[in-house]
């Protein structure tokens, strides 16, 4: 743990060793460890309730095929949290100048219209300037689970940053880990590598090259998600719903066994019928013994597929 | 009338009233929970914003329960519409004017027939046709000259399920100048813009650019060169209404977008029946059916070019007919 002092109010704050931003305990003002107060700080708002969260994640589990119709009888929850985890997203213009040795070519032996037998590459000098838009997301704490990492904001009102808003939900703020100033300089830093792609897509030699990177625009958000465990038949299983929309980020759920069994036994007698009858017919009728290998064979793996399937999903978020 | 007090950061103080309540950061407009009474940020009306008219919400809910009538038939009696949220989307139509230049080669296999002279002996000479290939390059050099309208939404890294049809949906939309008010009787929550305009307009061009490379490199094996210039033609910002309902079948949930203009579904979540599974797979085996077939008809005409072709498209139309038999659900979309 380490002791920070509030910009705003003096206040001391007692913050994770890896924290980097943090939210003032007595004034509530969002500073990070430079001591400078972030102002474009907001959070997300929630509109489902636990209840609406695990009521949402039994009924998208029911609609998955195979899932267990027992879930809801015998569910037995273990862990449940509603995280609110940091993002900062970040705009950037960039352009850069450049100048170098790029390709071209000549063609010889002409064998129809605009059809060459032989190429010749040449190189070329070559300049150009190319300007790009970045909108770039990055995930601020360490501690958001993997799950979440490619999370897109849900298309609802944001509020400024509360902590009691947070509070009132019993809700678990997660402190940044990567200030404004790192995750700017983060930020140029990954234009900078896409802008030389394209550079290297025009020159394969560069002999000079200016960039300007200019930031845009800069915020800080915190998303609200919940985090379930549960049981069913002694396994565990866990989920993450999006407490602003009820949308099933990631979820695990079990599978019944009946289920596996059909597809099993679907999968067993369509593959067996197809190395039968294919085998059989190939020898004399090689077309339609190939159609039959195949189109079993096929239909075969797909139940397969269905026999040994993860419970494993998401909601797509559009 | 007077004008709200802003007291604290978004809190406001309602000129009716009296009352005291907080506004969202990206509230473009708001209500006064007490009175009724509606306001808006920084003059909206004098931005030179835009947006499309909604429909009542009786009648998208009618459109809802014909659609979801007609797709689900018997089923219809048991769905249940749990959800229903209507949002004032703002999006940025951006016309930007691109020059594209391009130049590279494509590879090309050329197949060329050609006499040869055979035999001798007592059967004496005769000719024969040969066929040979080989590769061939192909210059590919060009210029693409456009003016595209480019749509996106003007919120950082937001997404909604329906979005990318929604923007489609508003670059042929009939525009009229904002009226707040009404999209607030109506129930609409706006949400406010977070693009910049200069944003929204380097976005645009960025995209156009891309759009183009991504042309002319799938015209290319090799593309040398492509350089884009860019113009912003004219930038508009529109408030689309959106409808998203969320129902629920048999103890399932299932979401649902509705262009709240045209009153359309534009995309929605459906149950697959039993029916539904049952054709699916009746069509998996009829492929195979077919296959076979075809295979025994092809053998008595001595085609030999559909060796490959038959095994090809049997295992890859059963195993689409199998997979889309035995999915959880199925996605329809509406542009």
């Amino acid at each position: 743990m380490a002791q920070w002092k509030c910009p705003s109010c003096g206040g001391v704050d007692e913050v994770g060793g890896q924290d980097l931003v943090t939210v003032c305990k007595y004034c509530k003002t969002c500073y990070t460890v430079e001591g400078k107060i972030e102002k474009e700080h907001y959070l997300i708002q929630m509109y489902y309730p636990s209840n609406r969260a695990v009521e949402n994640l039994l009924l998208w589990v029911k609609k998955q095929i195979g899932a267990e119709e027992d879930l809801p009888l015998h569910i037995e929850i273990t862990h449940i949290s509603l995280d609110f985890y940091p993002f900062w997203h970040v705009n950037i213009n960039a352009k850069t100048v450049f100048s170098g040795v790029g390709e071209d070519a000549n063609y010889s032996m002409p064998v129809g219209f605009n059809q060459y037998r032989i190429i010749n590459r040449t190189s070329k000098p070559e300049n150009g300037a190319i300007d790009h838009f970045f909108s770039l997301t990055y995930p601020a704490s360490s501690k958001i689970p993997i799950q979440i990492m490619g999370y897109e904001f849900p298309t609802r009102s944001k509020k400024y940053f509360s902590e009691s808003y947070t509070k009132d939900y019993g809700g678990d703020i997660y402190n940044g880990e990567i200030t404004r100033t790192t995750v700017e300089e983060r930020a140029k830093k990954d234009a900078l590598n896409h802008m030389t792609d394209l550079v290297n897509k025009e020159i394969f030699n560069v002999t000079s090259r200016t960039d300007d990177v200019s930031i845009s625009s800069v915020y800080y958000l915190h998303v609200p998600i919940w985090h379930i465990q549960y049981k069913f038949n002694k396994k565990e299983y866990s989920a993450f719903i999006d407490a602003s929309t009820g949308r099933v980020v990631q979820a695990t759920y079990p599978i019944s066994i009946e289920y596996r069994a059909i597809n099993g036994t679907l999968a067993a007698a369509h593959i067996t019928l197809a190395l039968a009858a294919g085998i059989l017919t190939i020898g004399f009728a090689p077309y339609a013994g190939s159609a039959i290998l195949t189109g079993l064979g096929a239909a075969g793996a797909v139940f397969l597929f269905r026999t040994i399937q993860f419970g494993s999903g998401k909601e797509a978020a559009k | 009338m007077g004008q709200p007090q802003v007291i604290l950061g978004r809190t406001v103080k309602c000129p009716h009233c009296g009352a005291s309540f907080e506004i969202t950061p990206d509230a473009l407009a708001y209500a006064c929970k007490y009175c009724g009474w509606i306001g808006t940020t920084d003059e909206v009306e004098q931005k030179g914003y835009f947006m499309v008219e909604p429909l009542d919400s009786d009648y998208i809910r009618n459109q809802v329960n014909d659609f979801l009538h007609k797709h689900l038939k018997n089923a219809f009696a048991e769905i249940r519409i749990v959800e229903s949220r209507p949002t004032a989307v703002p999006i940025s139509l951006v016309q930007v004017q691109a020059h594209t230049r391009y130049n590279g080669y494509r590879t090309e296999m050329k197949v060329e027939s050609y006499p040869v002279t055979v035999g001798g002996g007592r059967g004496g000479m005769r000719t024969e046709m040969r066929t040979r290939t080989y590769p061939v390059y192909v210059p590919v050099k060009g210029e693409f000259n456009e003016i595209p309208t480019v749509s996106l939404m003007s919120r950082k890294h937001s997404a909604f399920f329906g979005d990318e049809e929604i923007k489609k949906k508003a670059e042929s939309a009939k525009l009229a100048n904002i009226d707040i008010k009404k999209l607030l009787e109506k129930k609409f929550e706006c949400l406010e813009v977070e693009l910049l305009e200069d944003e929204a307009k380097s976005m645009s061009e960025t995209s156009v650019e891309e759009e183009h490379r991504s042309r002319a490199e799938k015209m290319t094996t090799k593309l040398f060169d492509c350089y884009t210039n860019t113009n912003v033609v004219s930038s508009r910002l529109v408030f689309y209404p959106v409808y998203t309902f969320v129902y629920e079948y048999r103890g399932k949930s299932f979401r649902g977008t509705v262009d709240g203009a045209e009153g359309r579904i534009v995309k929605v979540e459906l149950p697959m029946t039993i029916g539904l599974r049952a054709a699916y797979l009746g069509l998996g085996y009829i492929v195979i059916a077919s296959s076979v077939l075809l295979g025994f008809a092809l053998q008595t005409f001595d085609v030999e070019s559909f060796i490959y072709a038959i095994p090809a498209l049997t295992s890859a139309a059963s195993c689409v007919a199998f997979y889309k038999g035995t999915t959880s659900q199925r996605v329809k979309r509406s542009v």
